[in-house]
């Protein structure tokens, strides 16, 4: 999400009917599609022939072919959302966008198509005022990517998966979905595993603080798709830096997977602070996996708004495993007409004096269901923990669904745990008092919805918190009377 | 499984002491009151499972108080669904200790429009026991101006000791009022101390802020429940 987007769902719905109404399927040639797997179907030859294409070395290959076999052997999910209408077949699993055989090392670079929908993001204009590097992702593969000179003297590595797994082959041998998310966690890691392609690699070495934002935005464009981009971020002892994710797409007839996974390994006294805005169409099926390894004194921190997509199961996780390691899960979700969130956080205290916070809000409406799920578990032995977890919903009308599975699993006799959910409507006082003060209905249930949302939104860049205000209100309104 | 039904209008009040597994159904009529504790005081070396299924009727009221203390491991499921303008008080209250094993189950259901429920869950836990715990409360489609809270706090009294606790809440409706929450945390120091500077050591102190976190609600049959709470703690070592 850039900071240009005063009129993103505007233009964007000018460029795609985005939610106004279902899009047809575009003309191929109208896709600025570059190179499209032949393969139908998820088979081990479609492995080989993504990782033939991306020229990949063997041990990637190898861990391709065994995550496939995992892939296969595991049943999809019962639990959570309905998935019995994701059609994993059907999907196109690699597109590789037009234009990137020439490597574009500037904005100019840039296909004009693809060019014009990140430029109506904001991507050039966000890079040129607050960020320390940027990156645009179109469908498969990441088409741009750029960081500050000043951000690159200082060590910093910050680039697309794809290249990082030719430039900087040992540390994602020794990163890459190894102890942090393995292949063997769920089906859909195992299907990242196989199928993954683009994402982000950010290195930071020790001591070094990024002083601004690092961010990639992910569009994915090409009709029954399955984008599966991996971010792997490693900050070493000492370290910080932020780092913002973003997407979009258009709304086609025919369904589209997004299946990322995100490693976050947060090394001895450092901070890393991952922020996602998700606003897919509403054909997208977002099944994540989220999770990041916190060292001793170091500090992670989740914020994120899950606002697009049709069905959403995502539940970033922070194991805590050195002594006094820190965790924040703060994030907003919003459901609307045939909308499923299941969302939630997962902290896993795994060490002494260590301690995390989880603040949850959800808004649903017009029959969405939104579901915070969340794990908090203290390990035997992990003295002095302190955990708190706080899941608000606001339902705004009689059809929608809130519910909330929180699962608080303690073995250390010491460890303090608070958890606190609470359920409501817009409250017709609060409205009343507003409205008496002369402002309107709607303008009174954006301000009551502001301030709900407020304690996640003001940990946000300015720029996105402005925008998230403003998306949320789009989707609220109606939303009374 | 044993029957109870409290006819329209009628109140009642009582207590049932279980030894072995039961299971009991109970019926309040529209209009109707009762308060119903059941104590589960089964040998430690005995597996009881327990069932309660209430049903509360038009504008009547239920306060269920459970104890569970006996057992080696006790299954305990309770289902209560509640009508229009029920009202629901549900107290339980476990103290285990050694390797006993507590499964709970509580699934409370408001099925109508202005129904009322609080439910408190007290559990401490000592020696190597293990409390599992499932709450659910669910405002169905139209139980509109439902008001619905489930909080459960839980006391580990030892390293070995373990509990956990799911709190499920499920709204199908707007206009409700409805949360949950959940506690945990060991003895408080401070509490300890300001008995301590009142002359109570630190025995006596711990047991009297184990009894105050496990008895503190109102009931008409307290004394009976605190009479059995009170003989299990005095067979707890460390206090």
């Amino acid at each position: 999400m850039g900071i240009a987007m005063k009129d993103m769902e505007k233009k964007i719905s000018e460029l795609y009917g985005r939610d106004a109404k279902l899009s047809a399927v575009p003309e191929e040639s109208k896709l600025n599609v570059g190179y499209k797997t032949k393969e139908k179907g998820l088979t081990e030859k479609l492995v080989r022939e993504i990782s033939g294409v991306k020229g990949e070395p063997e041990w990637m290959l190898k861990k391709r072919l065994e995550s496939f076999a995992i892939f296969k052997s595991k049943p999809m999910p019962t639990w959570g959302a309905d998935l019995s209408k994701l059609d994993l077949d059907a999907l196109t699993a690699f597109v590789r966008p037009k234009g990137k055989e020439n490597e574009p090392t500037k904005w100019e670079e840039v296909p004009k198509d693809i060019r014009k929908t990140f430029d109506v993001l904001g991507i050039p204009e966000a890079e040129r005022k607050f960020l320390s590097g940027a990156s645009a992702q179109y469908d498969s593969e990441v088409l741009y990517k750029s960081l500050r000179k000043n951000i690159t003297e200082l060590g910093v590595v910050f680039t697309d998966m794809d290249s990082a797994v030719k430039e900087y082959p040992e540390l994602v041998k020794r990163y890459f979905m190894t102890r942090c998310v393995p292949a063997k966690d769920n089906k859909f890691s195992a299907l990242h595993g196989a199928f993954w392609s683009g994402g982000s690699f950010v290195y930071v070495p020790e001591g070094v603080k990024v002083p601004s934002p690092l961010q990639i935005y992910f569009m994915m464009n090409y009709p029954g798709f399955g984008q599966m981009e991996h971010t792997l971020i490693v900050a070493e002892q000492g370290a910080s830096v932020q780092y913002i994710e973003g997407c979009s797409a258009p709304y086609y007839t025919r369904d589209s997977l997004h299946s990322a996974v995100v490693e976050i390994f947060a090394g001895k006294g450092s901070r890393v602070r991952y922020t996602s805005i998700q606003n897919w169409s509403r054909n997208v099926y977002n099944l994540n996996t989220k999770r990041a390894i916190v060292s001793e004194n170091a500090i992670m921190e989740w914020v994120g708004g899950t606002l697009g997509s049709g069905t959403t199961m995502l539940y970033p996780c922070s194991m805590l495993v050195g002594r006094g390691a820190r965790a924040e899960h703060l994030t907003i979700s919003l459901a609307g007409k045939g909308q499923v969130k299941d969302t939630g956080a997962k902290v896993l205290h795994m060490a002494p004096n260590t301690s995390s916070r989880v603040v949850s809000k959800s808004i649903c409406r017009g029959g969405g269901l939104v579901r915070y799920r969340g794990l908090l578990h203290v390990g035997k032995g992990c003295t002095g923990v302190k955990a708190n977890v706080r899941c608000d919903s606001i339902i705004a009308d009689k059809i929608s669904v809130a519910e909330t599975v929180p699962v608080i699993d303690v073995r250390s006799s010491d460890a303090v745990i608070g958890h606190e959910a609470a359920v409501g409507r817009i409250s017709d006082e609060q409205l009343f008092y507003l409205m008496s003060r002369g402002i309107d209905e709607n303008e009174a249930v954006s301000l009551i919805v502001r301030g709900f949302i407020e304690p996640i939104v003001k940990e946000l860049p300015l720029e996105y918190a402005v925008e998230m205000n403003r998306l949320v209100e789009m989707e609220m309104e109606g939303a009374v009377g | 499984m044993k029957r109870i039904s409290i006819a329209s209008g009628k109140e009642e009040c009582m207590l049932l002491q279980t030894t072995s597994s039961a299971s009991y159904s109970i019926m309040l009529a529209d209009g109707a009151r009762a308060e119903i504790a059941i104590v589960n005081s089964a040998p430690a070396d005995k597996d009881v499972e327990l069932k309660v299924e209430a049903k509360i009727g038009k504008n009547s009221a239920l306060t269920l108080i459970g104890c569970q203390l006996g057992g080696r491991e006790t299954k305990s499921n309770v289902k209560i669904s509640q009508k229009t303008g029920s009202r629901c008080e549900h107290f339980e209250v476990a103290l285990l200790s050694g390797s006993q094993r507590l499964l709970a189950r509580t699934e409370h259901l408001h099925n109508e429009p202005k129904s009322f429920s609080r439910s408190s869950f007290r559990y401490a836990a000592a020696g190597s026991a293990q409390v599992n715990v499932q709450g659910n409360v669910e405002i169905a489609r139209g139980a509109n101006s439902a008001d619905a809270h489930f909080v459960a706090k839980s006391l580990l009294l030892s390293r070995e000791a373990v509990v956990k606790v799911v709190p499920m809440l499920s709204v199908k409706t707007g206009e409700v009022t409805a949360g949950h929450g959940a506690a945990m945390a060991p003895v408080s120091a401070d509490e300890l101390f300001y008995l301590e500077s009142r002359g109570i050591d630190g025995a006596e102190g711990r047991r009297m802020i184990l009894e105050g976190f496990l008895l503190g609600f109102e009931a008409k049959q307290m004394s009976d429940v605190r009479a059995a709470v009170e003989r299990k703690m005095g067979g707890l070592d460390g206090f």
